[in-house]
């Protein structure tokens, strides 16, 4: 084999006054060859980010300090070499790509500039049209289309996709011979997803790059690794050619992230069939107009005449990538926003027509989970004052709030003590499990969840799509499961709905629509959902 | 962006309508009495009566306030009671003192509170940083007549390098022009100055956060390109907001600056005008300098559109 492009030795970052953990990353050692993809897989906190800044010299060092170890590029040192030596190589023989394409590059320059600003830092002997070239060159690699007018595009005139394909473009402008690549897919649909990493695996196949990949989500590395690493706080627990870490995992910790993770086969329903439907959407349609006082008005339909009922004890997921319309649809239901047309009867009153100052009663029947536990806990109320403040809300007295807000950290599974505690002295599991609990102080009928798991670790995912499912059996909820992950719908919903452009293109059991998708559109999200093939073996196995 | 300008300045009619009624009253509901000024301690009842008549100030104060506001639809001002010149000369006589100072003070600070709270940011919390607040802080609590007195003191009085007070047109040549409005631009700068390099040193250190000058650091820039090119474009929109907010201030330091160093300016107008209760004079005065704000704020809006892309009107 030829000398590795990349070869990390014993390296360790230190947290500076770090509490409980005193190292980010501890005696890690690896190496990238030429023209290999390697995962770096781990959860939040696996130190798989912290060791891909430690090799960029990006280090935040305001609270980590790398203490040991070496890291080569080609063979030449970089622990120690100068700020300047590490700038030239920073751009030219190593790249970087990241998570959100939404906030990697700079809004107030064109994307052509950007690109070619690479070009102009570490190549001096190109002229001007040269440069011009190249950037077209590089933005035709990465299938962008109609570079000569997307140049002059600014980051916010194009799609998540494309911005991402922007930021690779700029990572290969100067045919590095690493790139190290965080998440760059984690915050894109799956179709976009899809094409990302097919554009990714064929652009390294073709200039023999070393890629380092960091990514969270075991799919993804099914789909594309040569060699997997699995960290754990800061440790390598696991090495090995992707397909044998997926399938003959030897580490716990390795074969816990794997059984966390959803699979794609859906289990029949456990509602009753004829249980009393709690809420009925008929019709449904959120219409946006943009008036203007000179131009004819244009109005967007986000969400378009969906129809369906929700029973006793169900759970109904609602499935479809960003811009579908499946988020929308949950504030008209909840009331959140108003509703153009259509229909919501609950408890027999249509809820649509209600005015505002009328719903207090709809409210305490319909309760909400969101999707960022970090931001939609107040961060200056305590615990029993984030689950009491509905109570008193409806007129329950201290004592009782109190005594109800015990059962319900007893339901969620938190100690009693964490009552005084903040939302910040909490994980993201733990946050959205207080989410859970406020919902549920209302004793609502309906609880509604927006991506309520998205933005947690797969195990801990798998630790509160369990409570939900343990909540939905011993209080008969009905849940509308907004998703746009088709796993994790398939691991706890029973009937689905999936959302294209406003409309409901598929409505099913869930045992159906994931064994055979009818809609052409349904069919396309499933074949791209990373790793499907090698995860759903495993499955069978 | 051309209709965004139309509906902007049909949009600030209103405001300079209010500005003018409000002025108007303000000055009829204070104490004090033109005709009393203008006629002098001695003046019996009978005179003082009669001088009021002939200003018309004995109208009820609605034909008075539409008899001005005709004239000011008709471009006039009026005419000052007491000096019985135009109002609108009088104005344009005093301008340019004012206008050199604005407009040096503004380039001054901008040339160096800028890059002050940019260095500021980069060194954040060395001592880089800690004498870029200093020097603001200071700046923006002691009083311009203090700073002024004391730079008159150091390099006026003691040191002879500079006149005390007084002002050189520009057409007299600019080295004279220079040593007169170098202490009034200091003394000014130093206030308006402090404001743009806290907000240019806020704003860098809350971008410098954000994952694109990650990705500038990636590519391999230098830091000083990463500083201007990426954090401070970005930045610049909450600092050309308080340019502007803050040229509201400058107008009322101008005012302070001009009585400590005596430049025949437009605050000075102003005082002037106050002591001797010269109403057509206030009036115009304060019509001109709000029409004068209204303007900055359009043209800050148009700044904003054009630092930053994702701003269109």
């Amino acid at each position: 084999m030829s000398e590795p492009v990349l070869q990390v030795r014993a390296l360790s970052v230190d947290i500076r006054g770090g509490g409980d953990r005193t190292s980010a990353v501890a005696n890690v050692s690896f190496d990238v060859a030429p023209g290999e993809m390697v995962c770096l897989v781990g959860e939040s906190g696996s130190g798989k980010s912290v060791t891909a800044s430690s090799v960029m010299g990006l280090l935040n060092t305001a609270n980590l300090r790398l203490s040991e170890g070496s890291i080569k590029l080609c063979g030449e040192e970089l622990v120690g070499a100068s700020k300047a030596r590490l700038r030239e190589l920073r751009g030219s023989r190593m790249a970087m790509v990241f998570q959100e394409p939404m906030t990697a590059l700079n809004p107030v320059h064109r994307v052509g500039d950007q690109i070619a600003e690479v070009l102009r830092t570490h190549s001096r002997g190109m002229t001007r049209k040269q440069i011009r070239a190249r950037v077209l060159e590089l933005m035709r690699d990465v299938y962008l289309p109609e570079p000569e007018r997307l140049q002059y595009s600014y980051p916010n005139q194009l799609s998540g996709g494309q911005r991402q394909r922007i930021v690779i473009a700029m990572a290969l402008a100067l045919k590095p011979a690493l790139i190290i690549a965080d998440e760059p897919t984690t915050a894109l649909d799956v179709t976009t997803q899809a094409q990302i990493l097919s554009l990714l695996r064929g652009l390294q196949t073709r200039y023999k790059t070393g890629v380092l990949f960091i990514t969270h989500d075991l799919g993804v590395v099914a789909e594309i690794a040569d060699r997997a690493i699995v960290m754990q706080s800061g440790r390598i627990v696991e090495e090995g050619p992707a397909l044998e870490v997926l399938t003959r995992p030897k580490h716990r910790y390795t074969r816990m992230l794997l059984d966390a993770l959803p699979v794609a086969v859906a289990r029949p329903p456990r509602f009753e069939p004829d249980a009393p439907i709690v809420l009925a959407v008929k019709d449904l349609t959120k219409t946006y107009d943009e008036r203007s006082l000179f131009r004819k008005s244009r109005s967007t339909k986000a969400v378009d005449g969906v129809s369906f009922d929700l029973r006793r004890g169900e759970i109904v997921g609602v499935v479809g990538e960003s811009g579908s319309g499946k988020s929308t649809l949950a504030r008209c239901i909840a009331r959140l926003i108003t509703v153009s047309d259509g229909r919501v009867e609950a408890s027999g009153s249509d809820v649509a027509k209600l005015p505002n100052r009328s719903l207090s009663g709809y409210r305490r029947k319909l309760q909400m989970v969101f999707q960022d536990p970090y931001r939609s806990l107040n961060p200056r109320m305590t615990v029993a004052q984030l689950i009491g403040e509905g109570m008193a809300n409806i007129g329950l007295s201290q004592r009782e709030a109190n005594e109800r807000t015990r059962r319900l950290l007893d339901l969620i599974g938190l100690d009693h003590s964490v009552t005084s505690r903040y939302p910040h002295q909490f994980s993201g599991g733990q946050r959205q499990r207080i989410c859970i609990a406020r919902a549920l102080a209302m004793e609502p009928e309906i609880l509604i969840a927006d991506e309520a798991v998205s933005a947690l670790d797969v195990s801990v995912q798998a630790q509160v799509l369990d409570l939900l499912e343990d909540l939905r059996s011993r209080l008969n909820l009905a849940v509308i499961f907004i998703t746009h992950d088709l796993r994790v719908a398939a691991r706890i919903c029973d009937t689905v709905a999936v959302m294209h452009r406003g409309k409901i293109v598929e409505y099913g059991r869930a045992v159906d629509v994931f064994a055979a998708p009818q809609h052409e559109y349904t069919k396309q999200l499933f074949a791209a959902a990373p790793g499907t093939d090698v995860l759903g073996q495993m499955v069978r196995h | 962006m051309l209709r965004f300008l139309i509906k902007r300045l049909i949009a600030t009619l209103p405001v300079v309508v209010g500005v003018a009624i409000v002025v108007f009253l303000i000055l009829r509901l204070a104490p004090g009495d033109p005709a009393a000024v203008l006629a002098g301690g001695t003046a019996t009842p009978e005179t003082v009566a009669e001088i009021r008549q002939k200003l018309g100030l004995d109208a009820p104060l609605l034909t008075q306030f539409f008899t001005w506001a005709g004239l000011v639809l008709h471009g006039n001002l009026g005419t000052s009671i007491i000096t019985h010149q135009p109002v609108w000369n009088l104005i344009l006589q005093r301008a340019e003192p004012t206008l050199s100072l604005g407009a040096t003070t503004f380039v001054v600070s901008i040339v160096f509170a800028v890059p002050l709270g940019v260095l500021a940011a980069w060194y954040h919390q060395t001592w880089v940083d800690r004498v870029v607040m200093i020097i603001s802080v200071l700046g923006f609590s002691i009083p311009a007549f203090v700073v002024g007195y004391l730079l008159v003191y150091l390099f006026a009085i003691d040191l002879k390098w500079l006149p005390v007070q007084g002002f050189a047109n520009i057409s007299r040549g600019i080295g004279p022009f220079i040593s007169y409005i170098t202490l009034p631009t200091i003394t000014l700068s130093l206030f308006y100055g402090a404001l743009i390099a806290r907000i240019t040193r806020a704003s860098i250190l809350e971008v410098l956060g954000e994952d694109y000058i990650r990705t500038a650091r990636a590519k391999g820039l230098r830091e000083s390109t990463v500083m201007t090119r990426h954090a401070l474009r970005v930045a610049a929109g909450p600092i050309i907001s308080i340019v502007g907010i803050g040229l509201a201030m400058l107008i009322s330091g101008a005012l302070i600056t001009e009585s400590v160093f005596n430049l025949p300016g437009l605050g000075r107008l102003t005082v002037d005008a106050v002591m001797s209760r010269d109403y057509p004079v206030i009036q115009g005065l304060i019509l001109v300098l709000s029409l004068v704000y209204i303007l900055i704020n359009v043209l800050v809006d148009i700044a904003y559109a054009v630092v930053d892309p994702r701003i269109r009107y």
